[in-house]
């Protein structure tokens, strides 16, 4: 059955779990074994604009055309075909994901790409994002500080 | 303790450092389109020594404390794999890669992340050269990041058996040559699954 058929309840994600990925402060989203997205949580929706729903069985790049060739998607090759998790910092790529805090500012994130084992052939990825607006903001202040008092 | 000039020949080094080096190849280009700029990374020197040994085969003076990154793997063979500089090198590594020039006491939360995605670039591309050659799935923690005594991080107990495939590393970005280490700290049954592997390649 083509995925984007699938029930949320075949997807394989507990509801008690479900539950509790939309509850947290960070983005998750669930990639299957051909990359195509099973699982985002709230988080992500809500800083992307784009409902789960509608882009259930898409492949990331579909929904994010800014993602052609990047790092992020190397590294869910990684993570899909050879079982390696991947850090993606915010200082080597900005922005790699299109998401924003608000109309107008864009949100600071680094992520995390994890394997994830769902058959003993086959694995499934994660990726873990998170805000780091804050400590962008944070290190660029005191850099600033630091430069005008030497 | 074992002999580590017996476990791999000089053919069965020259052969894995071959095939790193394809690894590499990938690993640079990786790097080469984040920074937008030219990387080279090469493997010219790879040797296998004793844990213990390792500080002093670093270099003639080996630094005091080392950068790094460290993942762990698990697979048909199993260990850690870590990419190291000196703290100075490392410095200048975060300097050529995002131009910035930031004092070694001023490395932030941001310049350790850097740090860590390129020790995860380089680390997976030796492991899935690894695993590519062998036809096995080794499966790999999350890349950490290291700041440490040299001597303490390869430490080890009197009955540890424990050896480490060296790998002295050299990158060339930004026009300057910045030397780092990959180590893999393996035990002697996850060594002696390497060798024969090699065997079984190179067919003999």
């Amino acid at each position: 059955m083509p995925i984007n058929k699938q029930k949320n309840s075949d997807l394989g994600l507990n509801v008690n779990y479900r539950n509790a990925f939309d509850a947290c402060g960070f983005g998750i989203i669930i990639l299957d074994e051909y990359s195509r997205l099973l699982y985002w949580n709230n988080w992500v929706s809500k800083h992307s604009n784009y409902s789960l729903e509608s882009n259930i069985g898409e492949h990331l790049e579909i929904i994010f055309p800014i993602l052609d060739k990047t790092r992020l998607l190397n590294s869910i090759d990684d993570a899909l075909h050879y079982h390696l998790p991947s850090t993606i910092s915010h200082k080597l790529n900005p922005q790699p994901l299109p998401l924003f805090k608000s109309k107008d500012c864009a949100l600071e994130h680094n992520i995390k790409v994890i394997p994830l084992k769902h058959t003993d052939d086959i694995f499934h990825c994660m990726i873990e994002i998170s805000d780091v607006s804050a400590s962008v903001k944070r290190e660029n202040r005191l850099r600033n500080i630091l430069q005008k008092n030497t | 303790m074992n002999d580590e000039t017996n476990i791999l020949n000089e053919i069965q080094l020259d052969a894995l450092g071959e095939l790193l080096n394809i690894g590499m190849g990938a690993a640079a280009a990786s790097l080469s389109t984040m920074v937008k700029q030219e990387v080279l990374l090469t493997v010219p020197v790879i040797r296998i020594v004793h844990q213990s040994k390792v500080p002093t085969q670093l270099d003639e003076a080996p630094p005091e404390n080392v950068c790094g990154v460290k993942q762990t793997f698990n697979g048909d063979f199993s260990g850690d794999a870590l990419l190291l500089f000196s703290e100075t090198k490392s410095l200048s590594l975060v300097q050529a890669v995002l131009g910035d020039s930031i004092p070694l006491e001023e490395l932030g939360e941001m310049e350790e992340e850097a740090i860590t995605e390129i020790g995860n670039i380089i680390l997976n591309a030796c492991l899935s050269s690894l695993a590519n050659i062998f036809n096995e799935h080794l499966d790999s923690q999350i890349p950490q990041y290291l700041n440490e005594n040299l001597t303490e991080l390869f430490s080890t107990s009197s009955n540890d058996d424990s050896f480490v495939l060296l790998l002295r590393m050299s990158f060339n970005i930004a026009e300057q040559d910045i030397t780092g280490y990959v180590t893999f700290i393996m035990d002697l049954e996850s060594i002696t699954k390497i060798s024969a592997q090699i065997n079984k390649m190179l067919g003999i």
